[in-house]
């Protein structure tokens, strides 16, 4: 107990010394350019984070930066890009990452209503606090935590995507055969190309640009982009005016801050705690936490229909999940994510190695300005809120005229340039006309991403755990571990059952019905 | 009306730059402008949008119109030298041209060295291109690794062969690694290879490649040396060595075929044996597998290529450049910095060496299925 307190007393004394060492005038001018640009960056189609980071990292090594300095430079940009990525999630529909698939459910529907203002300042709000806690979570258990780490493998994976698959019915919509189609259909996209057990090229038709997988965001702009201009176009020959309700306020009140503060204190425990695996993490923590927070709180059926804890839950859990990451990548020098990876050189460059015993206890100074880094990029882009928000609302005020073929054209010139490849340009427009057929048969969109996201990890953690024990099933279920996330998965789907007998009150029926199906 | 117009100016600058990024890859002039919309866009998104496009434009421009470098003896020079990485920015290809096309403009043997990343089917995308449309471009060279040979072995550069380039030169490698837990039963090398002879099936291998691939490639060439069937030796592949890594701590596998790169320094993995011949800076305390007495050594050599039709003269120069940039001290430091150790292997003796290592994978890739038709 009192060695905690000692160990807890020495982090938060080695924090304010990171604070120390981040906050300088130059350095906060530089979060501030950081966020900016990390902002612009991430709107754009097809740059997220990761290609912002790699991109800019060795540009910031030819300024000539100090090792503070570049960190929270490059943070910054991370912190910024993936708001972007929300920001058209929420406005135009155009999920720029994975994380932010789901934000597009309720974010978009919220924009449409005129609460643009509102959604992306919870975002940012739901980012922050989200931010903050895994920064807590990282001083507090960070070394210990990277036991667990370990202790996921592939059979633990498995079923920790198979969690996440439970959660499914929650982006269903009404009709959940159509959504499990839905997601069969991605997980089948999932299989195109080389397949990592036994090195052969799926489903390519003798493409080499396919051989790497489907790009997730060219059939992610497709699918929502492209349709959702479609199906525009479709109301305004037939006559019907499509506006997008003129914003009242652009910041959240009080009120809807405390009625989205549960989703996004769930969202942070979440995120942080789904962030540790490797690999799975950061894809699944959006998804899971939108599903949960459905199947927990979503007693009048409002998700889906512009709830803005649909909103708080996965963009706080995307965050935290990033926060959580780091600490494989910190204690094992394990890379989790395309993102922690880029990182990874980063810091090697800086003469840290990760993963030769305790970095914390060794190069306190670089992990602790890192850390401080990130936080001050969080609370720099919570600031920056204030105005961007403005200015971001401000874009559906183009008439829809003249939006739609925009985005378009930013949509398409973006995918373009992110391989030169026309190939992409025509997945693209197949999903596009894909996306539109799908929306007449009322189809739902996101469980596709869910399940080209998703369906990689759960084939590849299915055959890795039958290679790792030569054939035998039983590694699914051995081990408590195991029995945990089985557990969870038929807690998952058979929650709001259990919750309307807990309650003694009527959960949605249609919603009931939906898990019993499964 | 006047705002929105203000915001789509914004937005089409952004574009436009986005646009110079991945068609020219004036990376670096592009979000330098960036930053430099970013800072005014409050006050003047307009005039910060024509600046973008004007600058963003220009930048392209120049970098068609390169000024030629100086005359050298030989009788070639590049004009506007690029160099290809077959993959997106960030990798182990980006570096070599990065880092090599900067040392050829700093020690004055070319003029700026254009990086152009073409992503896609492992390097297939920018070889088929360049096989297509520059196969007689004296200026062009691309980068290349043993995963290059591989693939060329493996026929997955469909309707290209090796021998259909010139191979320029390596300098610098990275080194395989057997490791195991710090706590592994198998404290030597020797161990682990008993425990296999006397069952195959035992002992189950990992690493951060496809079956066929880099890290799979170290387990056959060592199968093959011991005349153990390949096949029997179970391999679980992961998505990178980061999760390989994971895996072998948390014993899912027992042994982990990774890089000296991925692994230097860290104390929670035993380090066997380098695949190497001599010993490498930083693990100094592992022995090799030569010194071991295996005939198997695996360096992941950084290296360059070139198309089909270069000329000899620029074939020359180019050998010549890359050897020269080899005795810099500017690349000793480069290289150590990313965990490479020394090595020259350059113009015919390079070609020599590479066309037989994909003769060499292309034996061992064929039981598995794996070379396309």
């Amino acid at each position: 107990m009192t060695t905690a307190m000692v160990a807890v007393s020495i982090f938060a004394f080695n924090l304010l010394d990171g604070f120390q060492a981040a906050l300088t005038p130059r350095n906060i001018g530089l979060a501030l350019v950081g966020c900016l640009l990390g902002t612009l960056i991430g709107v754009l189609p097809g740059i997220g984070p990761i290609t912002g980071v790699a991109i800019l990292f060795p540009i910031t090594l030819s300024l000539g930066l100090d090792d503070a300095a570049t960190l929270i430079l490059l943070a910054s940009v991370y912190y910024g890009s993936q708001y972007g990525g929300s920001t058209t999630s929420i406005l135009l529909n155009v999920p720029g990452e994975a994380s932010s698939v789901v934000t597009t459910l309720d974010g978009y529907q919220m924009a449409r209503q005129g609460r643009a203002g509102q959604a992306l300042a919870i975002a940012a709000i739901g980012s922050f606090i989200a931010g903050t806690a895994s920064v807590l979570g990282l001083m507090l258990f960070g070394p210990p935590l990277s036991e667990i780490t370990t202790r996921f493998q592939s059979p633990e994976k498995f079923m920790v995507v198979v969690v996440a698959f439970a959660t499914v019915s929650s982006l269903a919509g009404r009709n959940l055969a159509k959504g499990l189609l839905a997601v069969m259909f991605g997980i089948i996209l999932s299989t195109v190309g080389t397949d990592l057990q036994t090195g052969v090229v799926r489903y390519t038709f003798g493409e080499l640009k396919l051989q790497e997988g489907m790009d997730f965001v060219v059939v992610a702009i497709g699918l929502f982009a492209v349709s959702e201009v479609l199906s525009l176009l479709e109301d305004t020959v037939r006559g019907e005016q499509v506006v997008f309700q003129k914003a009242e306020r652009i910041w959240v009140t009080f009120k809807e801050f405390m009625f989205s503060l549960g989703a996004i204190i769930r969202g942070s425990v979440i995120g942080f705690f789904v962030g540790l695996l490797p690999g799975t993490g950061a894809s699944v923590a959006g998804f899971m936490s939108y599903g949960l927070e459905k199947r927990l709180s979503d007693t009048e059926g409002t998700f889906g229909t512009g709830d803005i804890r649909g909103v708080a839950a996965p963009e706080s859990a995307n965050n935290a999940a990033a926060g959580g990451s780091l600490v494989p990548l910190l204690t094992l020098g394990i890379p989790g994510s395309g993102t922690t990876a880029v990182l990874l050189g980063i810091l090697i460059s800086m003469g840290i190695r990760p993963g030769s015993g305790n970095v914390f206890a060794e190069t306190p100074e670089l992990i602790w300005t890192l850390i401080a880094s990130m936080y001050i990029g969080n609370l720099m882009l919570l600031l920056l809120n204030f105005p961007l928000v403005k200015m971001f609302v401000k874009i559906l005020e183009i008439p829809p005229w003249f939006l739609m073929p925009m985005i378009l054209v930013i949509s398409y010139i973006g995918v373009y340039s992110v391989n030169n490849s026309s190939l992409d340009i025509t997945i693209m427009t197949l999903f596009g006309v894909l996306g539109f057929i799908f929306r007449k048969l009322e189809v739902p969109l996101a469980p596709v991403l869910m399940g080209l996201i998703l369906g990689d990890d759960l084939e590849q953690n299915f055959r890795r755990s039958l290679v790792a024990s030569q054939g035998d099933y039983t590694t699914f279920v051995d081990g408590w571990l195991n029995i945990i996330l089985v557990l969870m998965a038929l807690g998952v789907l058979f929650l709001p059952q259990i919750l309307s007998r807990v309650r003694g009150s009527s959960v949605n029926d249609e919603f009931a019905d939906a898990g019993a199906e499964v | 009306m006047k705002k929105w117009i203000r915001a789509l100016a914004l937005l089409f600058a952004l574009t436009m730059v986005a646009a110079a990024c991945g068609a020219d890859d004036a990376v670096e002039d592009a979000v330098d402008e960036a930053t430099e919309a970013a800072e005014e866009v409050a006050e003047e998104a307009e005039e910060a949008a024509e600046e973008v496009t004007e600058e963003a434009e220009e930048a392209m421009e120049e970098e068609e119109e390169e000024a030629p470098a100086e005359e050298e003896a030989a009788g070639y020079a590049p004009g506007s030298p690029e160099c290809v990485a077959p993959a997106d920015a960030g990798g182990g290809w980006d570096f070599t041209c990065r880092s090599i096309g900067q040392l050829f403009e700093d020690l004055g043997l070319t003029s700026n060295v254009v990086v152009t990343n073409q992503p896609g089917g492992g390097g297939g995308v920018a070889f088929a291109d360049v096989a297509a449309n520059r196969a007689d471009n004296s200026d062009l060279v691309i980068a290349a690794s043993p995963a290059t040979a591989i693939r060329f072995a493996q026929k997955q550069y469909t309707g290209l062969e090796a021998d259909q380039f010139r191979w320029i030169g390596a300098i610098g490698a990275d080194f395989g690694v057997v490791a195991v837990p710090a706590d592994s039963e198998f404290e030597t090398f020797d161990q682990l290879i008993e425990a296999v002879q006397a069952d195959p099936a035992s002992v189950v291998f990992g690493g951060g490649s496809p079956v066929g691939g880099q890290d799979h490639f170290k387990v056959l060439l060592l199968s093959q040396e011991l005349g153990i069937d390949p096949a029997a030796i179970p391999w679980v592949a992961y998505d990178g060595g980061g999760e390989a890594q994971s895996a072998l701590l948390g014993g899912e596998i027992q042994v982990a075929t990774l890089d000296v790169s991925e692994t230097i320094g860290n104390e929670d993995l035993r380090i066997l044996t380098v695949m190497a011949e001599d010993r490498v800076p930083g693990m100094d305390d592992v022995p090799t597998t030569t010194e071991l007495g295996y005939e198997t050594i695996f360096p992941i050599w950084r290296g360059l290529l070139a198309p089909g039709g270069m000329s000899d003269e620029a074939y020359d120069f180019w050998v010549d450049a890359l050897g020269q940039v080899e005795a810099s001290p500017e690349w000793a430091a480069a290289r150590e910095e990313n965990g490479l150790s020394p090595l020259r292997l350059l113009g015919d003796d390079f070609q020599g060496f590479a066309l037989q290592a994909v003769t060499d994978f292309r034996t061992l890739s064929e039981p598995f299925g794996l070379v396309a038709e």
